[in-house]
């Protein structure tokens, strides 16, 4: 149901403190919190004696004691104290889950911990680049299946439709959507040719008239998304593309966590290819992004409880070749996991 | 045409044709030296076969055009609201060259004399020649016969080869899952490299040289020990090189490829002058042309799934190309200096899998040239 060995964001690089927190990734309850020296750690949420949560226990230097018998576990989550034994039993361990904080968000290693490759986490492409700019971003959690937001993010049709008053317009109605794959994931992208600028990048853009817009949508394994908008003067898709010197370039990083099969943690940044250093842009641009993300939730919430109540048989159209493609990916993968 | 040249080709060519394939030689050097047979090949297959001459999406707009030529025909390529038309691009009037370069117009002026054609080739206005015999509707640019196969543009210059893509019937199912249709024109360039232009083709075509000319760049990817033949037929040839086992996948590809087609490149030779390689994840082509006898005249480039031309994994793939190939210039403009040796004896081709290609690219020469002189004819154009 969830591909295991992959890099998850547990939670933003705020959410993990000096203080306890209880969250679940893929099922399993996992307690974080940050050491003294700033490390994230992320550890089995459950005492090996009576189960409680450690969450609920308390922070002792870099070590959690337990709040029901005063069990002592170190951040490699090995137990280092029992109150009133001597000898501390050799089975007395709780799971410890890899951790990295990049990009402002906590990445957590759900796997083999032998396998687990900080390399492999998501690349940020322009993370480094003075001259893009980033807004904070955000999260939200969404009362929905995982793969029901990575179908939304594999579908540059919905924008015309979902968010009419801001990434979409008409024109995102009928241009066809190519379908390719790799490796790391599945992309759907188009060009949209000579089409109006949608409402939300009309004030970005650096040129007037009409506009060619690349959609490029492209989730990787497990979750992740990677959506490139990139707006050029009519004419240059073919021949510069965002090489273009007055391309306006907008790229929207989204992680999604399955907290459970009905339940899923979005995490969400963007950068850019302009006004690095403009607070207010990027201020304006966080609060468009939440605006059109609740537009994204409404209907995804919905969708799962439409699929959750369903009489009749779902139909497929053209227009979902990359998203049952993804599907298709995940369950091999998820099957190949549970062979090995 | 008779000379000693021609003649010893014409004898070479013969004594392959048909030969068994154990006995397969490659061609003496004058094959590829020789400035009277190469004026044959113009003659005999690039004025009257199908020649590709670049890629539908370098016009991909109403009125984007470039010039280019072939064997001294200037050529003048542009999109209509009918589809790409091909001219000759030579001015009505006392014939200078009407278009240059490239670009997009609704017009095409003559700088000379200010002629100038529309784009569907009629004269449109010749300043000053009222009261002369001008006639207008009869001083058009001349059409090129042209055809798309696959977003190519090909065009035959004496306007009668039978149609070309029944003739490639093959190629289309070996190439399907590729999509080209949704292959976009990413990259362009132009190139003269100091090689008879068949060594350039033969280079291409033959999986022989990779692991040796290639250590540095393809071997890792395409070893030569991997390579296999592909059918053929008397319009083309074509062979795969499957990937090496620590070769990590190319992509993006289309979800349509099979798993022996996401680890291999396939090549294509549709002679005389196409040479086209389709890997998973881009297609990399060579319009060539003779430009004399030393010179091949290059129209190459990039097709692929990625939209953008500028996205890293474009970028990064025509810099492959870019350093495979000047590994090859410098190889092939060697080579044409030592074809130009009198002790040079021909050699024996290696096997089918390694350069079975350059085989049936002289067979294909021996059944056009070798049987019947009186096949060579001057085109109407």
């Amino acid at each position: 149901m969830f591909i295991k060995n992959a890099w998850y964001v547990a939670a933003s690089d705020e959410e993990v403190t000096r203080q306890l927190r209880a969250v679940t990734v893929l099922g399993e309850a996992i307690v974080l919190y940050r050491t003294a020296a700033g490390d994230p750690v992320a550890l089995e949420d459950a005492c090996v004696h009576r189960k409680l949560p450690l969450s609920m226990g308390r922070l002792q230097g870099d070590s959690v004691e337990c709040g029901y018998h005063g069990m002592v576990y170190d951040c490699s989550g090995r137990c280092t104290r029992v109150p009133g034994m001597d000898r501390i039993p050799s089975a007395a361990r709780v799971r410890r889950y890899p951790t990295v904080s990049r990009y402002g968000l906590v990445w957590i290693w759900m796997g083999d911990e032998a396998a687990a490759r900080p390399e492999e986490i998501f690349t940020v492409v322009e993370a480094d680049n003075p001259a893009w700019g980033r807004n904070a971003g955000g999260s939200m959690t969404v009362a929905c299946h995982y793969l029901n937001i990575t179908d939304n993010l594999l579908d540059p049709s919905h924008v015309a439709w979902v968010h009419q008053s801001s990434f979409g317009n008409d024109a995102c109605a009928d241009t066809p959507i190519q379908t390719l794959e790799d490796a790391h994931g599945v992309t759907a992208s188009r060009w949209m040719r000579n089409v109006p600028v949608a409402p939300f990048y009309q004030s970005l853009v650096r040129f007037t008239g009409h506009c060619d817009r690349l959609q490029h949508y492209e989730v990787r394994y497990p979750s992740h998304a990677f959506i490139r908008a990139v707006f050029v003067p009519t004419g240059a898709a073919d021949r510069e593309g965002a090489a273009h010197p007055l391309a306006m370039v907008m790229d929207s990083y989204n992680f999604m966590t399955p907290v459970d099969a009905q339940t899923t943690r979005y995490y969400w940044f963007q950068t850019r290819n302009f006004a690095p250093d403009d607070a207010a842009l990027s201020e304006s641009m966080d609060a468009a992004v939440r605006a059109a993300f609740a537009e994204d939730r409404v209907v995804l919430e919905a969708v799962h409880r439409g699929f959750a109540e369903q009489q009749t048989p779902k139909l497929d159209l053209a227009i979902d070749r990359a998203q049952l493609l993804f599907r298709r990916r995940v369950a091999e993968r998820v099957a190949a996991e549970s062979v090995s | 045409m008779t000379n000693a040249a021609v003649s010893h080709i014409r004898a070479a060519l013969a004594a392959r044709h048909g030969a068994p394939r154990t006995a397969a030689q490659a061609m003496p050097g004058e094959f590829y030296t020789s400035p009277d047979w190469l004026r044959l090949e113009e003659d005999v297959l690039f004025r009257r076969e199908w020649v590709a001459i670049g890629h539908a999406g370098e016009v991909p707009g109403i009125g984007d055009y470039y010039t280019t030529d072939l064997v001294g025909e200037p050529l003048l390529v542009t999109r209509t609201a009918q589809g790409i038309r091909v001219y000759s691009n030579v001015c009505r009037h006392r014939g200078s060259i009407v278009a240059r370069g490239r670009g997009r117009a609704q017009r095409f002026t003559c700088p000379y004399h200010a002629w100038s054609y529309g784009a569907d080739g009629q004269l449109l206005a010749a300043p000053l020649m009222n009261g002369t015999t001008l006639d207008r509707a009869t001083c058009g640019l001349p059409v090129v016969a042209s055809t798309l196969w696959h977003g190519f543009i090909f065009v035959n210059l004496s306007g009668d080869a039978p149609p070309l893509a029944p003739r490639l019937q093959g190629i289309d199912a070996v190439v399907a899952n590729y999509q080209d249709e949704h292959r976009h024109f990413l990259f362009g360039k132009d190139e003269v490299w100091a090689t008879n232009w068949k060594c350039l083709a033969e280079n291409f075509m033959e999986g022989y040289h990779l692991s040796p000319l290639h250590a540095k760049t393809l071997h890792a990817v395409t070893p030569t020990a991997l390579c296999e033949k592909l059918p053929h037929t008397d319009h083309y040839t074509g062979y795969r090189a499957n990937f090496a086992p620590s070769c990590p996948e190319r992509g993006p590809y289309p979800p349509t490829l099979t798993e022996q087609e996401r680890r291999s490149d396939a090549f294509y030779w549709i002679y005389p002058g196409f040479v086209i390689g389709i890997c998973p994840h881009f297609t990399l082509y060579m319009c060539l042309r003779p430009h004399g006898v030393g010179e091949v005249a290059i129209r190459w480039g990039v097709t692929g799934g990625p939209l953008d031309p500028s996205d890293p994994i474009v970028t990064n793939y025509v810099a492959l190309c870019e350093t495979f190939s000047a590994e090859d210039r410098a190889e092939l403009e060697v080579l044409w200096r030592g074809l130009h040796s009198r002790t040079y004896v021909p050699g024996p081709l290696a096997p089918d899998a390694f350069e079975g290609t350059i085989w049936d690219m002289i067979q294909y020469m021996g059944a056009r040239f070798a049987p019947d002189p009186s096949a060579v004819q001057t085109p109407a154009l």
